[in-house]
């Protein structure tokens, strides 16, 4: 009896497990996509800061910040604090180092960190025509980005969680 | 406000190499110092009235020899600094040459100039910055003052201050304002609503718009406006008793002194001259006197040290002769 039990506990523990794995796969796309548009809308605010306003970085950052949830926001916030307390920084190395604060909850991959951090070249370092090209380059990237993105969560999500799921399956049959 | 607070407030805003050099320079030497010049490999040289010191790297004054020469990535670094990592939000600024940074002191700007369509759009390659402390005095004007104002002190006498280059005109002129504006000392409380139109944020050194000297509680500010315009505004929208502008000489500035005189409002101002036959030299200052527009003409000079407040001249050439300055000298 105890035995029967130990196994159906047993089984549960693994499909629930590599079900969560799935899900978490299949979510982590989602999120990849929301977040890449996150920084979509971010772009969009600092070029509106930038040609309408003029506003300096380390303000634009702020409320940029305040206006955009989640992690890109949480990345615009300390990028502002760093341009507010670290004399010894420039912009670039800033947002670099900002960047760093969504290591553990973000869903991006490395060439969509590189995009990011492209946009830190010449940062604040030109008169306002090239600092909305530079920012037009990056969004352009995003846009492309997020398109990828889309179609991948579109084609493989599905595909994780049933692959959570049936993965499980298939380890509980072949270890029983 | 004394060289040396000054220079404490103009170092956060330089590179850090340059930093730690303006801060271990000696008292002696900081509290004379005017202004900070860094020039792209060339030597670091603090400057003041009547002398100059190269630095080492350790703040201390030596030759041409052992100075120390910023390289192009304290100018960048600096740059940074004085812009807030945000070089687009000073385009007008960097048009201009120079902006303005918290306490009032402005940063001189020279480079490569970028024209588009014959107008100089902005700055780009800077290769000189020149830190200018701000210098405030408060008390500059007070033996000045009382010579400006008429019998009951109803009036103001219409005043053009004149001196030659860095004797203290502008000085002299915010705290002619100050006094206007807080009523204070010799006039016995009786205040004026002041206009201030500070074309080049001399005056009240403002920053993002707002004064960072003491230029007194009554006085309106148009930063960054162009001399006669800014008149026209104040006329036209504050009602002010008094308009205060510095460094008059344009045609344009000397047909709205006359609006503003036939408005009946009193103009306190400021030209580059030397002596007033000087003043005469210029076309449209010439006018304004042949008018009789100014009531008195304070002269400034260097007899006596920065400041010196040589003579006070009123409409029928009676000179004032003051036994010392009229504010606090060297």
């Amino acid at each position: 009896m105890n035995e029967a039990i130990l196994k159906v506990s047993g089984v549960i523990c693994i499909v629930a497990s590599t079900a969560l794995w799935g899900e978490y796969k299949a979510r982590s796309l989602s999120l990849r996509l929301q977040q890449l548009r996150h920084f979509q809308q971010a772009l969009r605010l600092l070029s509106t800061e930038i040609s309408f306003t003029a506003t300096p970085l380390p303000y634009a950052f702020k409320s940029i910040g305040n206006q955009i949830p989640g992690v890109a926001g949480k990345v615009f916030q300390e990028a502002s604090r760093l341009l507010r307390e670290r004399n010894d920084m420039n912009a670039q190395e800033a947002w670099r180092e900002s960047l760093g604060v969504m290591s553990l909850p973000a869903f991006l991959t490395p060439d969509d960190l590189k995009i990011l951090e492209n946009m830190g070249i010449s940062l604040g370092m030109s008169d306002r025509e090239n600092q909305l090209k530079q920012i037009q380059l990056v969004s352009k990237q995003l846009e492309f980005a997020v398109e990828e993105a889309l179609e991948k969560r579109n084609s493989s999500e599905r595909m994780w969680r049933y692959l959570g799921f049936l993965g499980g399956v298939v380890l509980v049959i072949f270890l029983l | 406000m004394a060289g040396r607070e000054g220079l404490k407030e103009i170092a956060p805003y330089m590179a850090p190499r340059l930093q730690k050099i303006i801060y271990s320079i000696e008292p002696d030497i900081a509290r004379r110092v005017e202004e900070v010049r860094i020039r792209e490999d060339k030597p670091l040289i603090l400057n003041w009235s009547g002398g100059e010191a190269l630095l080492n790297a350790s703040g201390q004054p030596t030759g041409p020899g052992g100075c120390f020469c910023p390289d192009r990535e304290d100018m960048n670094r600096t740059l940074q600094l004085i812009s807030s990592c945000s070089i687009y939000a000073f385009e007008e600024e960097l048009r201009l040459g120079y902006l303005t940074i918290p306490g009032g002191h402005r940063v001189g700007l020279c480079g490569e100039a970028v024209i588009e369509k014959g107008k100089i759009k902005l700055l780009r390659h800077i290769t000189s910055l020149n830190f200018r402390i701000a210098r405030e005095i408060t008390g500059a004007a007070d033996r000045v003052v009382p010579y400006l104002i008429g019998a009951g002190m109803s009036k103001v006498y219409n005043t053009l201050i004149i001196s030659p280059p860095q004797a203290g005109k502008t000085t002299l002129l915010r705290d002619i304002c100050r006094l206007l504006s807080t009523g204070a000392g010799t006039m016995r409380e009786r205040c004026y609503k002041v206009g201030l139109v500070d074309e080049r944020s001399e005056i009240a050194g403002c920053f993002n718009g707002v004064p960072q000297l003491d230029v007194g509680p009554r006085t309106d500010v148009l930063d960054r406006c162009p001399k006669a315009e800014g008149m026209m505004m104040l006329l036209r929208s504050m009602s002010p008793e008094i308009i205060i502008t510095d460094e008059i000489g344009r045609d344009e500035d000397a047909l709205a002194i006359e609006e503003v005189i036939n408005a009946g409002i009193a103009v306190i101002s400021s030209a580059h001259a030397s002596h007033p036959d000087e003043l005469l030299l210029r076309p449209s200052l010439n006018r304004l006197l042949e008018i009789n527009v100014f009531h008195r003409i304070v002269v400034l000079g260097h007899s006596r040290g920065v400041g010196t407040v040589e003579y006070i001249l009123d409409p029928s050439g009676n000179k004032r002769y003051f036994a010392t300055a009229g504010g606090r000298r060297k």
